[in-house]
């Protein structure tokens, strides 16, 4: 069978020693930024970008993957040990899994997030390798007007699940599309908003941003008020589950698994979302909701394993339509062009080595970071107690080096600097980056597919409805937005 | 909502006016043929009918239970020696080359943002400027500036 081929393709890309070599090094830094709070794989991810420019393509983007899904699997290991997510993907675990901690039973937890993470992860993995090329071939049936409607839908539901005010959720989404508008237009060739800057010509850089908005700017709110933080002085003994915790987790696991995999196809960032989902989920289902929050190892197992699935899920939109649904596929978006690939619904027919080695790297990465984290969950306990005075300097000094060497041009380090202002001056005023970055990176299709949607229709608005897909994408994105405005509580806290 | 939200819908308006007042200078082409200013005259009208929206929303809200926008002298010391060091590397790097710009960097942050012994805060700069250059230069190729290192082979 075709699929069959195609991962003995995978794998014998996969298996060269180059490509293993740095899926290792992805799921061990994957891992590290998921451990250490302060810095996320956002952060990593748009740091080290540059760095693949060496590399051929494959190998970049299976070290990028496996800091993806090696953070959401160093995650849970602060959050179970010191109460401190060291992801947004693990807020929840810290529920039930520090209370677990606390009651002697910080092994099992840690146990059973690997396992469930691994399980999930590989689930996730095998639904994308059967859709992906699926929904390439329906997505060559989508015309301009289509992936406009598509890329509106994306911007409105990640603004639904912002979590301050959705209008200000939409202000980021707007300012970022503007940001994006600055420099030489696709088309025409004009100039815009330049001012004869050599280096706005260009535009302004996807990466300089994300390292500024992500990565400076948490340098910046953290130097700004220093906590200490108490690492749980336990010994961690016995890793392995019992019997009875498998029991309790493995449906867990499971429903963990399919709803997290299904969340990571939403455009947001979906593997918080999942494990929060996920949470809700198992609460509901158990015969007793009321432990919930005391140490139920369903509550780490479940959400732990969303995550996880949630990363194969976002891969989706992004190889098959070549739309980034979060920052994270924004991220690998750059890089493919960085090598001159261009990601969209050819993607995969055009570049099988890549895809294939991609996918089956996922495989090879899912079951290093089982080994990684289970015996060596002692290491990065050690890892932890670096002290934050030492972590904050480097994070500044691999920033300035990761943006530097886009493109040789120092410049990139003060559009970085400049960013990293704005992303501290937007978390003191309430707003998000996300919604910014994300429009940021689909601003260059929306308008094109727009500019083009419009000489088809010779300057009518009306085919954007009378097309039908293009018309429910849109009936759906207006949904989400005024749904977005009107909802009481915020949709992923959980009440305590 | 209040007084930040004030600000911040201010900021977005001046920001929504220069978009337009800009982005008129670019040619808007027609509704058949639209042309490269087009779209950021949309997005300018549409910042600007947000932020007119955030605007009233926040001048209605009040005066309410605010957090500080900063949180005291110190904190704001640290954040803007941390920016003065990035600036300071930017300009410099280039001059000093990689591995001078680097140190300094790094051994001002660790003596003096939390205070830390000189000594102790030199040889972890050190090591630390080192690493980062045997990473990045060596295995990963960077090509970092050699400023006034050149000579020496760095």
């Amino acid at each position: 069978m075709e699929t069959l081929t195609n991962v003995l393709l995978g794998f014998s890309i996969v298996l060269q020693p180059n490509n293993l070599f740095f899926c290792f090094i992805g799921c061990l830094l994957g891992t590290l930024v998921g451990v250490l709070p302060g810095i996320g794989p956002i952060a990593a991810i748009s740091l080290l970008l540059s760095s693949t420019f060496a590399m051929p393509p494959v190998t970049g983007l299976v070290m990028l993957a496996g800091i993806f899904y090696g953070a959401m699997y160093g995650g849970s290991t602060t959050s179970i040990l010191v109460n401190i997510p060291g992801e947004s993907a693990s807020v929840v675990t810290c529920l039930d899994g520090y209370q677990m901690a606390r009651k002697g039973r910080a092994g099992p937890a840690l146990g059973i997030s690997a396992v469930g993470s691994f399980i999930a992860g590989t689930f996730s993995v095998a639904m994308l390798m059967f859709l992906a090329p699926l929904l390439g071939k329906a997505a060559l049936k989508l015309g301009p007007p289509e992936y406009f409607s598509l890329m509106i839908l994306g911007l409105t539901t990640l603004t639904y699940f912002s979590k301050g005010s959705a209008l200000k959720a939409l202000i980021m989404g707007v300012a970022g599309l503007f940001v994006a508008c600055i420099g030489m237009d696709q088309v025409s060739g004009d100039q815009r908003f330049t001012y004869d800057s050599t280096t706005l010509m260009d535009g302004v850089g996807l990466i300089p941003v994300a390292v500024g908005m992500f990565g400076i700017a948490e340098v910046l709110t953290n130097v700004e008020t220093i906590i200490k933080q108490d690492i749980f002085q336990t010994k961690i003994k016995n890793i392995w589950p019992n019997w009875k915790d498998w029991t309790q987790s493995r449906w867990a696991i499971l429903r963990g698994s399919v709803i997290g995999f299904f969340i990571g196809i939403l455009p947001g960032p979906s593997a918080t979302i999942a494990s929060f989902a996920s949470y809700a989920l198992e609460k509901r289902v158990s015969q007793n909701p009321e432990e919930f929050g005391t140490g139920r190892i369903e509550g780490v197992a479940g959400p732990e394993s969303a995550n996880n699935a949630a990363v194969g899920g976002a891969f989706i939109p992004f190889l098959s339509l070549g739309i980034p649904a979060n920052i994270t596929m924004a991220l690998f978006f750059g890089a493919l062009m960085i090598h001159g690939i261009q990601p969209g619904p050819l993607f995969i027919s055009e570049n099988p080595a890549i895809f294939w080695g991609l996918i089956t790297s996922m495989y090879i990465g899912n079951a290093m970071l089982l080994v990684l984290n289970l015996p060596l969950v002692g290491l990065w306990v050690k890892v932890l107690k670096i002290p934050y005075y030492l972590l904050f300097p480097l994070i500044l000094l691999f920033s300035a080096i990761g943006v530097y060497s886009l493109n040789n041009n120092s410049t990139e380090i003060l559009i970085a600097l400049i960013f990293g202002v704005v992303g501290y001056l937007m978390r003191k005023f309430e707003y998000e980056a996300a919604p910014f970055l994300l429009a940021m990176v689909l601003e260059p299709m929306m308008e094109n597919k727009f500019r083009q949607t419009l000489l088809i229709s010779k300057g009518s608005f009306a085919i954007f409805f009378s097309r039908p897909i293009s018309a429910v994408l849109l009936i759906t994105a207006f949904i989400v937005l005024v749904t977005s405005f009107y909802r009481r509580t915020k949709p992923q806290i959980p009440d305590d | 909502m209040g007084k930040k939200d004030t600000l911040s819908a201010l900021f977005w308006l001046l920001l929504s006016g220069f978009i337009l007042k800009e982005g008129s200078r670019i040619p808007f082409g027609t509704l058949s043929r639209p042309m490269p200013g087009f779209f950021p005259l949309i997005l300018g009208i549409i910042l600007g009918i947000l932020s007119f929206i955030l605007l009233g929303k926040s001048l209605l809200k009040g005066k309410g239970e605010e957090s500080r926008i900063f949180s005291g002298r110190k904190g704001w010391n640290r954040v803007v020696l941390t920016l003065g060091m990035l600036l300071a590397y930017y300009l410099l790097l280039e001059s000093i080359g990689f591995l001078l710009a680097a140190f300094f960097l790094v051994f001002v942050l660790i003596k003096f943002i939390e205070p830390h012994p000189w000594f102790h805060s030199a040889w972890v700069s050190t090591l630390i400027s080192i690493g980062a250059y045997f990473l990045f230069q060596v295995i990963l190729k960077a090509n970092l500036p050699q400023g006034m290192m050149k000579g020496l082979g760095f």
